[in-house]
């Protein structure tokens, strides 16, 4: 074998095993990612007047003026009040829902881009290692023709090149290239590889003392900031050992993800394995901790390690187990043809044959295990056998108010009628031709400028992941180019992986305002109760992560900055209350720390109340029996001890 | 029933290649009129200029309801690609590619053009925004357009000469009666009519409005300060009752419900002049140029009917029916060919004997390039082959007569002859298939999407609740200008619906502040313009607008020719509205304006005023000019007092660091 051939074959070897991804698990992952960019875009709406609009904490004038970083960009900023937020707001969930559905799915891909990126630097101060993943998530996608399978545009280009005009034709699938052949891309490679490498920097990075003495999980549980109720549970019942045991048992899962992801043989199990391990370990995370995105999307990203033979595998059970469904539609009868052109293309497990009936029987009926089956359960024998069609069935009842066998009787009954009105009883036009016919050669050609992107970006997330990790030996930093730093800055794309890392925090902390109203009320405006200053009774603070963030960030020094808007929106709260009397005279902002408990230890020392803000009212006059307001407080520095 | 028809057919339809021909000119306008904008990027639209979006968010705080995507760009290189990507939006509704996708999008791009800079909004933004939204509701990619071409590829499949040459298939596009085509005449002849309702000054009345509009530096183009050199007094008073006549006329004209073969021209022509005098003489941004294209609109179907019969050129073109590509060019010139001058012959029948052609048109010779027989009956080749057909199409004929010069005819040859020979390949590549593209029986006939008769009722309920939803925007989007130009214009009719504040609050998003009254009452019969006096360390006095030495005399008209922003903006921030964006002049001025960039060896500012010039006009006949006021609007040396409640942090930023500093 001379050097090439010895080259070709390892190339060849290597793109099998990394660089391809098969159009299911796109199309799956598409629906995923695309169903947790809606939810993680309705959460940032629940509280998008208090921080992403001007009669929040942060107009977009004053981010505008003082940008978190050189490069900073984000369509957000364009829009301003509370209403116009909405219809962004608005504007970003239709995308991301055009994009769950495929529909467009191109446009939509870096539509959802454009979004996720520009919500993240509308408010860097509550980014954390989720938002970045989301973002790499939703780049690395948008490189790949996510929308081939399980979408509206797969639908449509399939009904454009292939329409049976018999019912003996629909045994016949359409099954072209681009619906079945594994996508070659050098996104496939970067996204299963991007995976791999947060979990090799996340094992690398913690090489603290605290992960060797198997301390974390105590102190990570002890952060009331961010714990949920369970966790809180967890903390108080579970002993110290097994916390130990299970911090050390992180980081061999953690470990374990990272090789499993790139073992480049035994992949049908190797794959399989590094999913569960990394639904299992992150479902725990997102169940104990409000970490925001990072968990499910961490989850969703691990669908993209399913490869072909998982999938020919789940099709081969669903066959065997759903499979074997005899379809008789009512020979020449548009409706009936129709609807087997649906079921046709719904059946991508090959589970359906079907047979023309007479012209006069039933639309549908079915022949399940050798019995033939009509009526309402014909129907059901046949959505079961479909994908996902077991989940399907019972949800349609459920939407049809458990009338189903209802409404299809009232169907068959009127299919002449609704034939007539749709116009289905009329000649169908030609199969459309591809319009212009140069879209595939147009699409051909920007394969290469595709690639060169990729491969332009591979070598910035390269710089970023040399660069951003505590690990990575002194003599490998480098100084990034301005480009570079550049396109890591707008896409929000940074590549540091360690969370907790190389130990964990241990010092607990929330933001608490000590509020006075004119009415002489004390008021903490962030939970609209009294100000409560004791951290270290606390039992899990019930805080959103876009909260504890924004608490947690606004008071380094470094964001003192941006204090100033967050004093303009205390003085105005009574705006948002709608209450004349909520007006604030005065108030401190507090940073309330205190030291998560040590190993054995249950009850958190060193509290301390560190003043960020003071403010009170020029020439305020407190009324007659009402008390004078305490002196303001001294600003300090609540940076972090450790 | 017949009545309303009636009406229907003169007031709510507008012929698709009108509308097509409009998309192209409205097109090039919002190109021409965007270029005119990336002159000034750096001033009006980034971090570095005469306005921060932070600054001007900062003052939108209390008033709002302006929107603008480019406030969220904040870097010259953030801008330029945003006015990169508005570009390609205007492209794309020119050549009418997913029209109505770009059609929104351009609108809302023109939009935040405008509502960038609240002090550079003029008429003609007004306008052009106007005009746009309410196309977003037409069928402007019915004709002329690649969404009409593709929808006729799709709908009809040609596989046959005899399906080429089968001239019965209708537009794929159907146009139906749309409240959009009323509103749009409307909006065409109500701006000018309001304009002209306000004109009542002595100038207007005396004819010498155009003498002083033609006189005021800041607003005229080149054309107009050669037409103020050189035209005599009596010709530019004729000018300006025309002018005023035809402002007048043209609403009115365009309402007419009878004799339209006459009133509409003549409608088109009074539009044409108001147009061409603002466009040509006149800077006022996309005013006079969207004026202009509007003319397109009240071209009738007779008159395009008409030009399709004329300009008769019959070519036989014989073609490779083995190569898709030359299939798929056949179908193309099939589409471009309006007049139905190209009848097709495939060379396969050539080869069978069975075409009826000169003996000097050889089986070889159709198989080695495009054959056109001329309506002599000469064969061609090649290139001249190419200039003929070029000569059969509408707006071909200037380019076939280039092709056929000797020398662009031989480089048309070489390259005709490099794509020629390698037809197959460029068909396998397209997939339009090669090697005998699967011959039809020729008394099939081509494949069509298009199904004569009634629709069904899913289809007719669909359409009719997309035509009501259409119907009830188009009527919002009218009452929003109907309510702008209310509240913007001092008119004796109105319409009653500048009090609605839920229209102003639209007009105001959509930037339609509807200055109509142009030179209204009359003319300004002052010449004023913005003029900076710098100071330099080397104590050269400089302007640094334009990098010339101060012009406060005004003797030098071309110094204040700084374009239809500038003008605008210098307006605005003279009066006390501007007064709260001083601040950020001072800062732009004080880094050095716009000769920042243009200079070469670093400079410094050490002094900085800017006044307000205004020089009276001297009445026509007299020479006699008054004094000179210069009014100090800026001084490097004082601060600007606070403008308004929260100023403490107003323009804070990065650059507020540096007040004077060297000059690049």
């Amino acid at each position: 074998m001379t050097r090439r051939e010895t080259f070709a074959h390892a190339y060849r070897w290597f793109v099998a095993r990394y660089a391809v991804a098969d159009p299911r698990t796109l199309g799956l992952a598409r629906i995923v990612v695309g169903l947790l960019l809606c939810a993680n875009t309705a959460r940032h709406w629940s509280v998008a007047r208090l921080y992403y609009s001007n009669a929040g904490v942060l107009s977009s004038a004053e981010l505008l003026a003082h940008p978190s970083s050189d490069f900073n960009f984000s369509i957000f900023t364009a829009f301003s009040t509370p209403a116009e937020v909405n219809v962004a707001f608005a504007c970003a969930l239709a995308c991301h829902v055009c994009f769950t559905v495929g529909w467009n799915t191109r446009v939509f891909a870096a539509l959802a881009c454009l979004w996720v990126t520009s919500l993240d630097n509308r408010l860097v101060l509550v980014e954390n290692g989720g938002y970045v993943v989301v973002n790499l998530l939703v780049l690395w996608l948008a490189f790949l023709p996510t929308g081939a399978r399980f979408s509206i545009d797969a639908w449509r280009r399939g009904s454009r090149e292939n329409r049976p005009s018999g019912i003996t034709e629909l045994d016949q699938r359409h099954r072209p290239e681009w619906f079945t052949a594994p996508h070659r891309s050098l996104a496939s490679l970067v996204i299963v590889l991007n995976l791999a490498v947060i979990y090799i920097f996340n094992v690398a990075n913690k090489y603290g003392e605290t992960w060797r003495t198997g301390a974390t999980i105590q102190y990570v549980l002890h952060l009331d900031r961010m714990v949920t109720g369970l966790a809180v549970f967890l903390r108080e019942h579970m002993p110290y050992r097994l916390m130990q045991g299970a911090a050390w048992l992180t980081l061999l899962v953690e470990a374990l993800i990272a090789v499993a992801i790139v073992w480049p043989t035994h992949r049908r199990l190797a794959r399989p394995l590094a999913i569960v391990l990394i639904v299992g370990l992150h479902a725990t995370f997102g169940v104990l901790m409000r970490l925001g995105p990072f968990s499910w999307f961490i989850i969703a990203w691990s669908l993209l390690l399913l490869q072909r033979t998982h999938w020919d595998a789940v099709e081969s059970f669903h066959r065997r187990r759903f499979g074997g469904v005899t379809v008789t539609l009512a020979a020449a009868r548009p409706f009936a043809l129709r609807l087997g052109r649906v079921l046709a293309r719904l059946d991508c497990t090959d589970s359906l044959t079907f047979e023309e009936g007479p012209s006069t029987g039933p639309l549908l009926e079915a022949v399940y295990q050798g019995q033939r089956v009509t009526g309402a359960a014909a129907y059901r024998v046949v959505w079961r056998a479909l994908p996902l069609g077991f989940v399907v069935a019972p949800l349609a009842n459920v939407v049809c108010l458990g009338m189903a066998s209802s409404i299809l009787r009232c169907v068959e009954r009127n299919r002449v009628s609704i034939e007539r009105f749709f116009g289905w009883d009329r000649p169908e036009p030609d199969l459309a031709s591809d319009g212009l016919a140069c879209a595939s050669a147009i699409a051909r050609s920007l394969v290469w400028p595709r690639e060169g992107a990729l491969a332009f970006l591979l070598l910035c997330s390269t710089s970023a992941v040399l660069h951003d990790n505590k690990s990575i030996p002194a003599a490998l930093k480098h100084k990034q180019p301005k480009l570079v730093r550049a396109t890591l800055g707008y896409l929000r794309v940074s590549q540091g992986w360690g969370m907790f890392a190389p130990n964990p925090v241990r010092e607990d902390g929330v933001l608490a305002v000590d509020g006075y109203t004119l009415d002489g009320r004390r008021v903490d405006p962030f939970t609209g109760r009294e100000p409560d200053l004791n951290l270290s009774d606390a039992r899990g603070l019930g805080l959103g992560q876009i909260e504890q963030d924004y608490f947690n960030r606004i008071r380094l020094d470094r964001n003192r900055v941006y204090r100033k808007a967050l004093s303009e929106y205390l003085q105005t709260w009574h705006r948002a209350t709608g209450r004349p009397e909520d007006e604030l005279v005065a108030f401190n902002v507090f940073w309330l720390r205190d030291r998560c408990p040590e190993p054995f230890a249950v009850t958190p020392t060193e509290h301390e109340q560190v003043c960020l803000l003071s403010w009170r009212r020029a020439n305020f006059r407190a009324k007659t029996g009402m008390p004078a307001l305490p002196p303001p407080c001294k600003e300090a520095s609540a940076e972090q001890k450790d | 029933m017949a009545t309303l028809r009636w009406l229907a057919n003169r007031y709510l339809r507008i012929d698709p290649r009108s509308l097509g021909l409009f998309r192209i000119l409205f097109g090039l306008v919002l190109m021409i009129d965007l270029c005119q904008r990336w002159r000034w990027i750096a001033a009006f639209y980034s971090n570095d200029g005469v306005l921060p979006n932070h600054a001007h968010l900062f003052q939108l705080r209390e008033s709002g309801r302006v929107f603008s995507v480019f406030h969220a760009f904040s870097l010259r290189d953030e801008t330029f690609a945003a006015f990169c990507g508005t570009l390609a939006f205007y492209v794309f509704f020119t050549l009418g590619w997913h029209t109505r996708v770009f059609a929104i999008a351009s609108a809302v791009a023109l939009v935040s053009l405008s509502g960038r800079n609240l002090l550079m909004n003029g008429i003609g933004d007004s306008l052009a925004i106007s005009l746009l939204l309410v196309s977003v509701f037409l069928p402007l990619g019915a004709r002329f357009s690649l969404d009409s071409l593709r929808h006729s590829f799709r709908a009809t499949e040609e596989r046959t000469a005899n399906d080429l040459n089968d001239r019965t298939t209708p537009s794929p596009i159907e146009v139906g009666p749309s409240l959009g085509a009323l509103v749009l005449v409307l909006v065409v002849g109500v701006v000018p009519l309001a304009a002209a309702l306000q004109q009542k000054g002595g100038a207007w009345i005396r004819g010498d409005a155009l003498y002083y509009a033609l006189r005021s530096d800041r607003w005229i183009s080149a054309v107009g300060e050669l037409v103020r050199n050189k035209a005599p007094i009596g010709m530019l008073a004729a000018w300006s009752k025309v002018f005023r006549v035809c402002e007048f006329a043209v609403l009115p004209l365009l309402l007419v419900p009878v004799a339209r073969r006459v009133a509409r021209p003549i409608a088109g022509v009074a539009l044409g002049v108001v147009g061409a005098t603002c466009a040509v003489c006149f800077n006022y941004g996309p005013y006079g140029w969207s004026l202009l294209a509007a003319v397109a609109l009240l071209i009738p179907e007779e008159t395009w009917d008409s030009w399709a019969l004329r300009g008769r050129y019959p070519l036989r073109v014989v073609y490779d029916d083995d190569c898709g590509m030359c299939l798929w060019l056949a179908r193309l010139l099939k589409r471009l060919d309006a007049r139905g001058n190209v009848s097709f012959i495939p060379n396969g029948a050539v080869s069978d004997g069975l075409a009826d052609l000169p003996e000097s048109v050889t089986v070889e010779m159709t198989e080695r390039s495009i054959v056109v027989l001329d309506p002599s009956g000469r064969p061609h080749e090649d290139a001249l082959a190419l200039s003929h057909v070029f000569r059969a199409l509408p707006c071909g004929r200037v380019v076939g007569h280039a092709i056929a010069l000797p020398g662009l005819r031989h480089i048309v040859a070489a390259l005709y002859r490099r794509v020629a020979n390698r037809r197959f390949d460029i068909s396998v590549a397209c997939g339009l298939g090669s090697c005998g593209v699967e011959r039809h029986d020729a008394s099939a006939p081509a494949s069509s999407a298009a199904n004569a008769g009634v629709f069904p009722p899913a289809t007719r309920i669909h359409r009719g609740v997309r035509t009501a939803l259409a119907t009830l925007l188009v009527g919002f989007v009218f009452a929003t200008f109907l309510a702008a130009t209310d509240a913007g214009n001092n008119l004796p009719i109105r319409s009653g619906l500048g009090s609605k504040q839920t229209l102003l609050g639209a007009a105001s998003y959509a930037r339609l502040t509807a200055p109509w009254g142009l030179w209204s009452p009359e003319p300004a019969l002052r010449n004023e313009a913005l003029v900076t006096v710098a100071t330099t360390r080397e104590d050269k006095e400089l302007d640094v607008l334009t990098g010339l030495p101060p012009d406060l005399e005004l003797a030098a008209p071309r110094d204040h020719r700084l374009g239809a922003l500038w003008a605008a903006y210098s307006e605005n921030i003279r009066h006390d509205d501007g007064g709260k964006f001083r601040q950020e002049l001072r800062r732009y001025l004080t880094r050095g304006g716009k000769i920042a960039d243009d200079q070469e060896q670093p400079t410094s500012i050490n002094k900085l005023k800017a006044f307000w010039v205004s020089a009276p006009i001297a009445a026509p006949g007299l020479a006699s000019v008054g004094e000179i006021e210069r009014v100090d609007i800026l001084d490097s040396a004082v601060m600007p007092r606070a403008a308004s409640s929260g100023d403490a942090s107003y323009g804070r930023g990065p650059s507020m660091r540096h007040e004077l500093r060297p000059l690049r």
